[in-house]
């Protein structure tokens, strides 16, 4: 009963966007506004209607109805209620129907907005993101149904059908298979809603581009009604981003947070192309240039969005062969054709009418390092693409599988994020217009001096690594930049308005979040830069096998195997857990506990290391193996990772540059829009007063 | 003149014969963990995707460093060793495709 509710609900909504999408469309090129009136109803009604569906959903998980294959299929009776909630994003078709919800959300926000005021976009907006909601609902609705029930024919067959077949009999499991067991933890909890709400809320300014290009508004205002829908977007990937990273130290047992992996890759992507468009759609509001180059970077970003959930929903990854299998595979594959060659072709009809308002005046203005800039992370993200892409190609011309792995990314990509993080030191110092190389260096030689102590140093207290050495230096000649950045604006307003410096610092950033914002993020990145160095190049291993008593060691780090036992707990795992003393530099630091959980049910084993940890590094421990017959020997490997919670720390630090930077406005947007925009130029020119 | 050189004939083979097995019969004591942890680093099981072999808790995966280990103790060098597992089961044990390296 409910199953049908919830699929009727579906189709349902299916049907309200097509309208949506059709009736908008018809409203605005015949003007008539009742008819895109309505079509705003359809929009607001998606919302609405998809929770119906969603709520049905979680309530079959909720209550164990297996005779629903997806309920059956990631639920069990041992599961708490938390994670038979979130097993809605659990398999292919409930994350495809949670992905429907969310985006029936985000436009149902965007039907909210003042309607009056963006008249001619907004038809366009529903537009495309009814037609994206519709896309996703239909494989949801036609090829991948999450409501599906089990039915057993006489013979012993089971069917799957959402209606009962002539000659069957309704099939109900005692209990269901039970999640995946990777995905039963906190950071995995989150780390999917974060990532596809990034997602979804990329569709909006890409919703708003096409709408620009549509109707021929080509002057900056759909970047402007969307900078916060970006910044939100670019929240959420890079909250799902960190979290992702968070979970796979935690529980993937390999001593690192990120691997490289193409389903990470696929989440990445969007994100190195919306933090390119990020830096650039800043040039077209303060310059009026590069406005073909910002309707590229939302277009691909659009594209990589439907590809980054293609490529983990369609089985392509694991073979070319699965994908031309699986139903949804040819049609993502489609629809991202599609509106590529349609969002490309509108772009091409427009290309005059978008020529750029000025020229680049200088190689050192700040349009021209964030140009650059722009350069470095497309790099960045045709290396990754073809990382993704090379073995699929390979396997289908050539028919041998290959391996990408972490060696091609980090020597592909190393040297431009290192150009990156140059350029993150040097920009904010450079004017909008004309910078000259006296007025750069200027303003640049204090930090570059100071930061350049940072190698010397290191290099005396022994390292010797020259890609550590200019890791660091770059990484403190940003951290100087950005922060002699806050101490000059600050202290500019504590000698002009006599505020003691504290407050002077508040009102500045307050001021001008979105600048000050960026540079928080800078911060950020440059702390998770410090990490990413410490454990990429510093990083050492060793493994041992141990009786109890018996001492392994790995630099200053000592440990003993203490004991080892072993139990099975009620929600169906065995759980081998080992007791370890660390010792450092030879004194007692503490206790961990490395462990194997082994899930009876799905026959996986998960490998949760014992983690020692401190801002200095982390000592992390890993039960590889074990004697079956009592606690005679195991074998124990560890890591030694210095600095990897800068890597975390950062990223709290760029989360909260993030929310800075897109925290609402309390003033009305629109009105001085010229004047506020005079303020800015004058306020950023030369990176001087503020 | 002509038995200096016959007697260089016999002990240039008896030379190379030593050359090829000694830095085998160097390595007889059994390899560390960490000697093939280094080896399984860089190569991926078919199965495991996307996990470097020397991290991933499989049973097949053990048995691969099993079969790694083994063949250090044999005195076997990484390059013979890749090239094993790539004749095996395919490039894609690799962490890159050859040509890139």
């Amino acid at each position: 009963m409910i199953a049908n509710v919830g699929y009727f609900s579906l189709v349902l909504t299916f049907l309200v966007a097509l309208y949506g999408a059709g009736a908008a469309a018809y409203g605005a090129i015949r003007s008539r506004p009742e008819v895109v009136e309505s079509a705003r109803h359809a929009l607001l009604l998606t919302w609405p209607l998809m929770t119906v569906g969603a709520l049905s959903m979680i309530l079959l998980l909720v209550t164990g109805q297996y005779q629903v294959e997806y309920v059956a299929s990631v639920t069990s009776n041992a599961m708490p209620v938390y994670l038979r909630v979130t097993a809605l994003w659990g398999g292919q078709s409930g994350s495809l129907l949670f992905w429907s919800w969310l985006m029936s959300a985000f436009a149902s926000a965007v039907g909210l907005r003042k309607w009056a005021r963006d008249r001619e976009l907004l038809p366009w907006v529903v537009v495309v993101t009814m037609i994206t909601l519709a896309f996703f609902l239909g494989m949801v609705v036609f090829f991948e149904n999450p409501f599906v029930r089990l039915w057993q024919m006489a013979d012993g067959q089971v069917l799957t059908a959402l209606f009962q077949p002539a000659g069957t009999t309704a099939l109900v499991p005692l209990d269901g298979q039970g999640l995946n067991p990777l995905l039963r933890h906190p950071g995995m909890v989150i780390h999917p809603p974060m990532l596809y709400l990034g997602f979804v809320s990329f569709v909006i300014p890409y919703a708003f581009a096409m709408a620009a290009l549509v109707t021929g508004r080509t002057d900056d205002r759909w970047i402007r009604i969307t900078r916060r829908w970006t910044l939100v977007a670019w929240l959420f990937l890079s909250l799902g981003l960190i979290l992702g990273g968070r979970w796979a130290y935690d529980v993937l047992g390999w001593g690192g947070y990120w691997g490289w992996d193409p389903v990470e890759i696929a989440a990445f992507m969007p994100w190195l192309s919306g933090t390119a468009f990020l830096h650039s759609v800043m040039i077209q509001e303060k310059r009026g240039m590069l406005k073909h180059w910002n309707m590229v970077l939302i277009v691909l970003t659009y594209a990589l969005v439907i590809f980054g959930t293609f490529l983990t929903r369609s089985g392509i990854l694991s073979s070319v062969h699965a994908f031309s299998q699986s139903a949804i595979g040819p049609l993502f594959f489609g629809f991202i054709g599609l509106t590529f060659v349609v969002s490309l072709a509108l772009l091409i009809r427009r290309w005059d009418d978008l020529r750029g308002e000025n020229q680049l005046g200088s190689m050192l203005s700040r349009e021209a390092l964030f140009l650059l800039n722009n350069l470095l992370f497309v790099g960045i993200l045709v290396v990754c693409f073809w990382g993704v892409i090379f073995p699929l190609i390979s396997e289908l011309f050539t028919g041998t599988k290959v391996t990408v792995g972490p060696p091609f990314y980090e020597r592909a990509t190393g040297p431009l994020w290192a150009g990156l993080l140059l350029l993150m030191g040097i920009a904010p110092l450079s004017a909008w217009g004309r910078t000259s190389w006296k007025n750069l260096g200027r303003a640049l030689w204090l930090p570059f001096a100071l930061s350049l102590l940072v190698p010397v140093v290191l290099h005396f207290r022994g390292v010797t690594l020259w890609a550590a050495l200019l890791g660091y230096w770059l990484a403190a000649f940003v951290g100087l930049v950005t922060l002699y950045e806050f101490w000059r604006g600050a202290l500019a307003r504590h000698r002009r308005n006599s505020e003691s410096l504290p407050l002077a610092l508040w009102r500045l950033a307050g001021r001008n979040r979105r600048r000050y914002g960026g540079y928080v993020i800078h911060l950020g990145v440059v702390m998770m830069a410090l990490g990413i160095i410490g454990i990429e190049m510093f990083q050492t291993e060793t493994q041992g096998t141990l009786a109890q008593g018996q001492q392994l060691t790995l630099g200053r780090y000592v440990m003993t195997y203490d004991s080892l036992a072993q139990w099975d707990t009620p929600d169906g795992r065995n759980v081998t857990r080992a007791v370890v003393s660390v010792y450092r530099a030879g004194r007692l630091v503490g206790e961990v506990y490395p462990r194997r959980d082994y899930y009876y049910a799905s026959q996986q084993p998960m490998t949760i290391p014992g983690v020692r940890s401190t801002l200095e590094d982390d000592f992390y421990v890993l039960l590889v193996g074990w004697e079956p017959i009592a606690a005679q020997g195991a074998t124990f490997k560890l890591y030694h990772n210095p600095l990897v919670n800068f890597v975390w720390l950062g990223g709290l630090v760029f989360i909260v540059g993030t929310l800075v930077a897109a925290w609402p406005d309390r003033e009305p947007e629109p009105v001085r829009r010229k004047t506020v925009l005079r303020r800015e130029a004058s306020a950023t020119a030369g990176g001087k007063a503020t | 003149m002509m038995a200096k050189r016959r007697a260089l004939w016999l002990v240039l083979p008896a030379f190379l014969g030593a050359l090829l097995v000694l830095p085998a019969a160097a390595q007889t004591s059994e390899p560390t963990d960490d000697q093939v942890n280094a080896i399984a680093k860089n190569l991926y099981c078919p199965v495991c995707e996307n996990v470097p072999l020397d991290v991933c808790p499989t049973q097949a995966c053990a048995q691969w460093r099993a079969t790694i280990r083994q063949m250090l103790a044999e005195g076997r060098s990484q390059e013979e060793i890749q090239q094993y597992f790539v004749e095996q089961y395919g490039a894609r044990v690799l962490a890159a495709p050859r040509q890139w390296a």
